[in-house]
């Protein structure tokens, strides 16, 4: 039995060189959001979907505000909704030790479910996704993380990036380079489009997903400012959102309000931006966004 | 639990140093262990279905013992039928329901007297089929007095929920099996290195050869009615080494699994593939399942004894049983018919057993007529995975039929051009493996034991490795769902 021991641990031992090597390989090309699970805890970040993920970026924020230094922690749609997977993952990756700022996007399908029933926790997607499964957010290299949510196989984190669509930056802002001719947008736009009338039919407001939001919020302001945006999007999914939730900013500005928390609603400047599929701000549309905000904060900082 | 998940690879270990170091005075204990270790390996899935299994494991525990006492042939009779019925019954309960409630509603709306079948929403709880022919065949092996039935009742439960083959077999007979639980095991390190050699080498056919198949075979069958022939013929080829990896990996690693805890398990798999004709690739596929048919169904049947017609019918019962075994769908009944039809010729001219020895034993090379019988046996098997794969009779027959045009010589043209690049590679280098080994227990067990040490290591490193770099997203075993 010594023996087998012996040779098993030596074994174990030689194969973890390899693998942790391997691993270690993941970068900001290796999937949208393995980066933000091997950054170190924070004290100031952007939380929502792919809207933020892609449409505000820490960089610009940074400039403006050089003492606090954002960190993108937003995911997507699926994978953090306001829900208890995306509050705990919050609460883990937090970094307490002084207060942050923290910014807050907000849209309606963030706190909305499938329609059967909403408010049925158990029914959450994000529960069983990376947001939901991944308890350690701030291991590098995230064995955790790859083992339960890379989908490719390992091998393709050793694979040159050339001519990467998809790139996460240290600070979680997720760049997207994609064709920008008017077909392609418009193809793109068309197909979201088409994506956002089946989400339409198929979900409904959630109660228990806004408390989550309300929830967030609190936690938040226990550990600094917190802003609430509305990020704007093309005219098209906007019509769609107008049906889905026509309600929406009465909802958000009643929480400001209750919260103490100022809201900035930028869908009335949808016009002044573009969008690489109607949805998500294109990149150099996230800067003026982004400074924008900067802008905001400040403003409401003097007030 | 699956065997490729994180799951599985913190709860062996833990399960190993338990069994050899904090229980192994006690045999009791350490078969205690084992029984909670499989509750707990079973439950991990679903721990509703826990219940069927304790319950199986009762009712077949007091028949055993009744069948002992009883001297009476009738009473003896009736207590088998009720360990039979108890077991087919949750089985025919669970998995055929189903099929059964809308094959008559199907038939009686033919007849044009439609009735409405009321399905029920249940759900197949993983390796009943396996478990209840386990525990099946210790009911009937002691109503035939072939084995005494046992009175230790943590032996008997944990023979019936063992871990390693729980799920999907290989399908253990008591009189293997049971007696090993009631033996002092000791660690022995040759046994237990080879089952770690055979876990490897089961995780190569399941993660490296089956998951990378997977995407390629689905993206074809999914796609059948607009692909090219050359395209079908790739998707059936690749499902051959799908089903194969899949489902011999998954007999690897529990035969490799039950070394380290002592326990010898039968051979499941022996190359089926290099076949000389459809009997021998019926000896040497789903061993433990074809002779569980054939010593409980086919030999009470008649087996080959008795008139012409009688051995043909015989034949054909057997491959439909076991063809209706792998899931309550007409089209395991069509790939169990094929097989009968194949077996047939070689049946009739009683040139069944003409194969029972290694192909090209001794020899680097088979002989051109032996590579032609391969080739020949292999290509029938493909036809009739076809049968299996497709999700209904019909997509099967539009599938061999578009199989069936010019553009079977066209270069086969799929989305993932450069993933089947490697792995057409990678089944290259299985196969030679595989042809290498083919004399063997599994395909690397002689290969490498020979090698300086530091040779070996660098082999399984290598291996290992292999699959960390290559394996796919993990993904249950198909027979999971049988």
């Amino acid at each position: 039995m010594k023996k087998f021991l012996i040779h098993s641990v030596l074994f174990l031992g030689l194969l973890a060189i390899p693998v942790v090597w391997l691993f270690s390989q993941a970068d900001g090309y290796t999937d949208p959001f393995y980066l933000r699970f091997t950054s170190p805890k924070q004290q100031s970040m952007i939380i929502g979907t792919s809207r933020s993920a892609q449409g505000i970026r820490p960089d610009v924020l940074n400039v403006r505000f050089p003492e606090v230094d954002f960190y993108n922690y937003s995911f997507t749609i699926v994978h953090s909704p306001y829900g208890p997977s995306y509050f705990k993952s919050i609460q883990r990756k937090i970094d307490k030790s002084s207060k942050g700022t923290f910014i807050v996007a907000v849209d309606p399908w963030s706190i909305a479910s499938v329609a059967e029933d909403p408010n049925d926790e158990t029914r959450f997607v994000e529960k069983k996704n990376a947001v939901g499964n991944t308890d350690w957010v701030s291991m590098d290299p995230n064995v955790v993380y790859l083992l339960n949510n890379y989908n490719n196989s390992y091998f393709n984190l050793l694979k040159e990036k050339a001519n990467p669509k998809e790139l996460l930056h240290d600070d979680g802002w997720l760049e997207i380079t994609v064709r920008m001719d008017p077909g392609n947008v418009r193809g793109r736009t068309k197909a979201k489009v088409k994506s956002y009338t089946k989400k339409f039919q198929n979900q409904r407001f959630s109660e228990v997903r806004m408390q989550y939001l309300d929830k967030i919020i609190t936690f938040l302001q226990k550990n600094g400012d917190v802003y609430m945006v509305r990020l704007p999007i093309s005219k098209e999914v906007m019509e769609i959102e107008k049906r889905f939730s026509p309600d929406f900013n009465t909802k958000m500005e009643k929480l400001s309000n209750e919260k103490g928390v100022p809201y900035l609603d930028l869908t009335p400047q949808n016009e002044l931006y573009t969008y690489t599929d109607g949805n998500h701000l294109y990149k150099e549309s996230a800067k003026e966004v982004s400074e924008r905000i900067a802008e905001w904060i400040e403003k409401e900082n003097l007030n | 639990m699956l065997f490729n998940s994180i799951e599985f690879a913190l709860f062996l270990p833990v399960v190993f140093f338990l069994y050899w170091f904090a229980v192994n005075r006690s045999l009791k204990v350490q078969n205690l262990l084992l029984l909670g270790a499989s509750y707990f390996f079973y439950g991990w899935w679903d721990w509703r279905f826990l219940g069927l299994i304790v319950f199986s494991s009762f009712v077949d525990f007091f028949v055993g013992l009744l069948l002992n006492k009883e001297e009476n042939p009738w009473k003896r009779k009736l207590w088998l039928w009720i360990s039979i019925s108890v077991n087919i019954g949750f089985l025919g309960f669970f998995k055929y329901y189903n099929f059964f409630a809308e094959s008559f509603s199907e038939a009686f709306t033919l007849l044009g007297a439609p009735i409405e079948a009321s399905r029920l929403s249940i759900v197949l709880p993983v390796g009943i089929s396996f478990y209840t022919f386990q525990t099946l065949s210790y009911s009937i092996d002691v109503y035939r007095r072939k084995l005494e039935p046992t009175k230790d009742i943590i032996s008997f439960f944990a023979f019936v929920s063992f871990f390693p083959q729980l799920v999907a077999g290989p399908i253990e007979r008591a009189t293997n099996l049971l007696p090993q639980f009631y033996k002092k095991r000791s660690f022995d390190y040759d046994k237990a290195t080879d089952g770690l050699r055979q876990i490897l080498w089961g995780l190569v056919k399941k993660v490296v050869i089956a998951d990378n198949c997977a995407p390629l075979v689905n993206q074809i069958f999914e796609n059948a009615d607009t692909t090219s022939a050359s395209n079908l013929l790739l998707g059936a080829v690749l499902f051959s080494f799908q089903i194969y990896g899949d489902f011999s990996g998954y007999s690897d690693i529990a035969i490799g699994t039950s070394r380290l805890f002592g326990f010898n398990l039968k051979k499941n798999f022996a190359y089926p593939y290099f076949s000389r004709d459809i009997a021998e690739f019926w000896r040497r596929w789903h061993i433990s399942l074809s002779t569980w048919f054939r010593d409980y169904v086919y030999i009470p049947l008649g087996g080959s004894k008795g008139k012409q017609w009688v051995r043909i019918r015989n034949v054909f019962i057997i491959f439909l049983v076991s063809g209706f075994w792998h899931g309550a769908n007409w089209t395991f009944l069509v790939w169990g018919l094929l097989n009968a039809l194949y077996f047939l010729p070689v049946f009739i001219r009683k040139k069944n057993r003409a194969h029972l020895d290694v192909v090209a034993q001794g020899r680097w090379f088979p002989t051109i007529s032996e590579t032609f019988q391969m080739l020949i046996t292999y290509a029938l098997t493909v036809l009739a995975w076809i049968f299996f794969r497709a999700d209904s009779v019909t997509d099967a027959f539009v599938y061999i039929k578009r199989m069936t045009n010019s553009s079977l010589f066209s270069i086969p043209t799929i989305t993932y051009t450069k993933h089947l690049f490697w792995i057409s590679v990678m089944l290259l280098v299985f196969l030679f493996f595989e042809w290498m080994g083919r004399d063997k227990e599994f395909a690397i067990e002689g290969l490498v034991k020979k090698w300086p040490m530091p040779l070996r290591y660098a082999f399984y490193l290598c291996l290992s490795m292999i699959i960390v770099l290559f394996g796919a997203k993990s993904q249950e075993f198909i027979y999971f769902q049988f």
